[in-house]
C-alpha cells in the first residue's frame, strides 16, 4: 500500500477548502487506498470551518471504509482537536 | 616591423634599409648617437640595429638609455670589431644579441625575427602576470568583504549560554557549519546545528541566509517544526540542485520536560543517560533543501528530559577526519569515549582532546563542530532563573478596527490580528488560540449577523454547499451599511487578550441550542469560543460578543 498523506498548511481554515476538497477527493477516487494521513506537524492555526472541512472528510471515508489519521500536531493544535472531541472520531498520533 | 637603424656609414645603412623594405620594414636611419636618442623621443620602435663606431661616441653608450624607454625594444648589436670584451660588456648593457660585419643578412633577418619573438612572449606573460596579480587582489578584496559579513553574522549567531558547550574548526578560512543557539520568547531553548555540502565559501554562502532566517525565527516565537519546514522551503528555491544543508535542530521545553529533537542528514545524536548508557537518535529525514515542500516531512522525535544528563551531536567532519595512517576517526572511537566519560572535565574538551591525539598533524578534511547540551544542568539553572519578561512593566496594546462593505468579505482581519499578536510578542500558544477564536467570532459575525445566513443548513452534505454558494452570493452585495466593529487589547504582563466585536445584524440568539452533535458538519464554533476563552459576554441582541484570553502558561 502507498502511503497516501494530506500535508495542511500553517493556518487550517476556510481558504484552505477548495485545495483540501480536491486533495480528499483524489485520494478516495483511488481504489487503493484504505488509510489517509492528515499531516499535522506545521498547522498553528486552526478554525471550525477546518474542523467542518475534517468531519466531511470522516464521513466520506468511512462509507468506503477508509481510515483517517491526524499525525504529528502541535500541542495548542491538539488541544483545539480535544476540545472538538476529535480525539474520539480520528486516530490522532 | 618599425626598425631603428644607428649606423653612421651611408652606404651600409642603405643597404641594411633596403633588405629590411624587402621584409616590409618600416626603417628610419640616424648616423648619430644623439640623432637616435632624438627619434627615439618623438617615435616608438619594435626593433634597433646599432653600430658600435659613432661621430659623437660609442654605440654601447646609448644602451643605458634605449633600457630606460617605457616602451621595451630588443637591441642588436651589428659592429666590426670582433671583440669578445666589448661583447661580453654590450651583453651586460643589456644588448640582446650580436653579430660581427661582414654579414649575412639572411642571418640577420633570422636573429631579428628571434629576438623580436622573445619579447613578444615576455610581453605577453607580463601582460598575464598583471592581470593575474590583478585578479588576485580583487579576489582577495572580495574574499576579505565576505569575511567581514561571514564574521557579523555568525557572532550574532549564538548567544554564549551557559552549559552549551561547542568546538567549531573551519578546514580553510570560511565555515560551512554554523551553530544557533538561543532562547524564544516562550522560555524554550533552540540549539541547532547545520552543516552545508562541501566546505569553505561555497559552504559559508549556503548556510549564512538561513542561520539568520533561523535565527530571527526563534525570536518570534516559532516551533521547531516550522522552522525546520521553512527552512526547507528557503533553500529548496535559493540554492543549486546538488547543494543542500543537513541540520539538526533540538528545542528543549523545560516547562514540559521534553525536547523535540529533529535529524536531517546529520550523524547520531547521542543521548548521555545518567545511568551512564548511551541512546542514539538517527537521521530520519532528508537534509534541507532536497525535497519540495509539499512532500517534504520533519520527522520529529519527542523525547522526556528525565534521566538525560548530557546532549551530545556534531557534524560528519569529526568521525570521517582521517588521521596521518589514513584512518577514520569514526563513530566507534567517538561512542568509546563517551562511555568512558567521567564528568570531570567538560564533555566537548574530553572528545576534543581525544580527536587531537587521534588526528595528530593531519590537515582538517572537513568543518568540524561538536555540540554538548548539558541538559541536567540546563534544567536545574531554568528553575532557579525564571524568566525575566514577567517581571518587567511591558505595557498593553490596543487596535480599534472598523470595515464596512465589500471590504468584509476581502480583508484578512484574522492574519492582520495576528501580526499585531507577533509584533507584541505574544507566546504561540495564546497567539494560535487566539487566532482560533477570532476566525470564530469574525466569520460567525459575517455569516450569521451581517449575512444572516441560517447555520441549520449546514446539517446535510447538500445543505453545506448550499450554505458556502449563498454566502459566496451574499458577500457581492454587501454595502456601506454592512459594518464590522472590533477591539482588541493585549498585555503582555497579565497575559491576557481582551477582544469585543459588533456586527451590523439583527443579532441572534447564540446561547438557544448549543449541544453540538460530535460528528456534525458544523456549530462547533462558539463551543470552541466558550472553551477556548475565560469569559465569554453575548450581548443582547446577539450582535455583540465580548471575550478574554489568558496564556496557560
Amino acid at each position: 500500500m502507498s502511503e497516501h498523506v494530506i500535508r495542511i498548511p500553517e493556518r487550517f481554515d476556510f481558504g484552505y477548502h477548495k485545495e483540501f476538497t480536491e486533495q480528499y477527493q483524489r485520494l478516495l477516487a483511488e481504489n487503493n487506498v484504505t488509510e489517509i494521513e492528515l499531516e499535522f506537524s506545521r498547522v498553528g492555526y486552526l478554525d471550525s470551518s477546518a474542523l467542518g472541512m475534517m468531519v466531511l472528510l470522516q464521513k466520506k471515508a468511512k462509507s468506503q471504509n477508509v481510515s483517517i489519521r491526524i499525525r504529528g500536531p502541535k500541542e495548542s493544535t491538539k488541544e483545539i482537536l480535544q476540545i472538538a472531541n476529535f480525539d474520539q472520531l480520528f486516530d490522532i498520533s | 616591423m618599425r626598425i631603428l637603424i644607428i649606423e653612421d656609414s651611408s652606404l651600409f645603412a642603405e643597404i641594411l634599409e633596403t633588405f629590411l623594405i624587402s621584409k616590409q620594414c618600416e626603417t628610419k636611419i640616424s648616423s648619430s648617437l644623439q640623432a637616435a636618442k632624438d627619434q627615439l623621443i618623438i617615435s616608438s620602435f619594435e626593433f634597433i640595429l646599432l653600430d658600435n663606431h659613432l661621430p659623437d661616441g660609442n654605440g654601447i653608450d646609448i644602451l643605458p638609455f634605449i633600457k630606460s624607454l617605457s616602451c621595451k625594444v630588443p637591441v642588436m648589436m651589428v659592429t666590426a670589431e670582433d671583440n669578445q670584451a666589448l661583447m661580453s660588456e654590450a651583453f651586460e648593457k643589456g644588448v640582446d644579441d650580436f653579430l660581427v660585419k661582414p654579414i649575412s643578412v639572411d642571418l640577420l633577418w633570422q636573429k631579428i625575427q628571434r629576438c623580436r619573438r622573445l619579447y613578444d612572449q615576455s610581453e605577453v606573460v607580463n601582460l598575464q602576470t598583471q592581470e593575474l596579480e590583478n585578479l588576485l587582489n580583487q579576489r582577495k578584496q572580495e574574499e576579505n568583504l565576505a569575511r567581514y559579513v561571514y564574521e557579523y553574522t555568525t557572532a550574532s549567531l549564538s548567544h554564549n549560554t551557559q552549559y552549551v558547550d561547542t568546538y567549531i574548526q573551519s578546514s580553510s578560512s570560511f565555515n560551512g557549519d554554523a551553530f544557533i543557539c538561543n532562547t524564544a520568547p516562550n522560555g524554550n531553548l533552540f540549539a541547532i546545528l547545520a552543516d552545508a555540502t562541501g566546505h569553505g565559501l561555497a559552504a559559508a554562502i549556503s548556510i549564512l541566509p538561513l542561520a539568520s532566517t533561523i535565527k530571527a525565527m526563534i525570536r518570534k516565537g516559532f516551533s521547531l517544526a516550522h522552522i525546520i519546514h521553512e527552512a526547507n522551503k528557503k533553500l529548496n528555491i535559493e540554492l543549486p540542485d546538488n547543494k543542500f544543508v543537513a541540520i539538526i535542530g533540538i528545542e528543549i521545553n523545560f516547562n514540559k520536560r521534553e525536547l523535540q529533537l529533529f535529524n536531517g542528514g546529520m550523524p547520531d545524536v547521542i543521548l548521555l543517560k545518567t545511568d551512564h548508557s548511551l541512546e542514539r537518535y538517527s537521521s530520519r529525514s532528508m537534509a534541507l533543501g532536497i525535497l519540495e515542500p509539499e512532500v517534504f516531512d520533519p520527522k520529529i522525535v519527542v523525547v522526556s528530559l528525565e534521566a538525560i544528563s548530557n546532549l551530545f551531536f556534531f557534524s560528519d567532519g569529526l568521525i570521517e577526519q582521517q588521521n596521518i595512517a589514513g584512518k577514520p576517526f569514526s563513530m566507534h572511537r567517538l561512542l568509546e569515549t563517551l562511555k568512558r566519560y567521567d564528568y570531570k572535565e567538560s564533555l566537548v574538551s574530553c572528545v576534543v582532546n581525544e580527536f587531537t591525539v587521534f588526528n595528530g598533524m593531519a590537515e582538517l578534511l572537513d568543518d568540524l563542530s561538536i555540540c554538548d547540551l548539558q541538559i541536567k544542568s540546563l534544567i536545574d539553572s531554568h528553575v532557579y532563573n525564571k524568566p525575566k519578561l514577567i517581571a518587567a512593566n511591558k505595557g498593553k496594546i490596543t487596535v480599534t478596527l472598523e470595515i464596512e462593505g465589500g471590504l468584509i468579505a476581502s480583508t484578512d482581519v484574522v492574519g492582520y490580528l495576528d501580526g499585531i499578536m507577533r509584533s507584541a510578542d505574544m507566546v504561540g500558544d495564546l497567539r494560535q488560540r487566539a487566532f482560533t477564536v477570532f476566525a470564530e467570532l469574525i466569520n460567525n459575525g459575517i455569516d450569521h449577523g451581517i449575512l444572516n445566513l441560517d447555520s441549520k443548513l449546514k446539517n446535510d452534505f447538500s445543505g453545506f454547499f448550499e450554505y458556502l454558494r449563498l454566502k459566496k452570493a451574499r458577500l457581492t452585495e454587501l454595502g456601506p451599511d454592512d459594518k464590522l466593529s472590533m477591539k482588541f487589547a493585549f498585555c503582555p504582563n497579565t497575559a491576557q487578550i481582551d477582544f469585543e466585536i459588533i456586527d451590523s445584524g439583527q443579532g441572534f440568539d447564540m446561547n438557544k441550542d448549543n449541544s453540538v452533535c460530535i460528528d456534525g458538519l458544523s456549530g462547533r464554533g462558539m463551543d470552541l469560543v466558550k472553551k477556548l476563552c475565560k469569559t465569554v459576554d453575548i450581548v443582547a441582541p446577539g450582535n455583540k460578543i465580548i471575550v478574554n484570553l489568558k496564556s496557560n502558561r
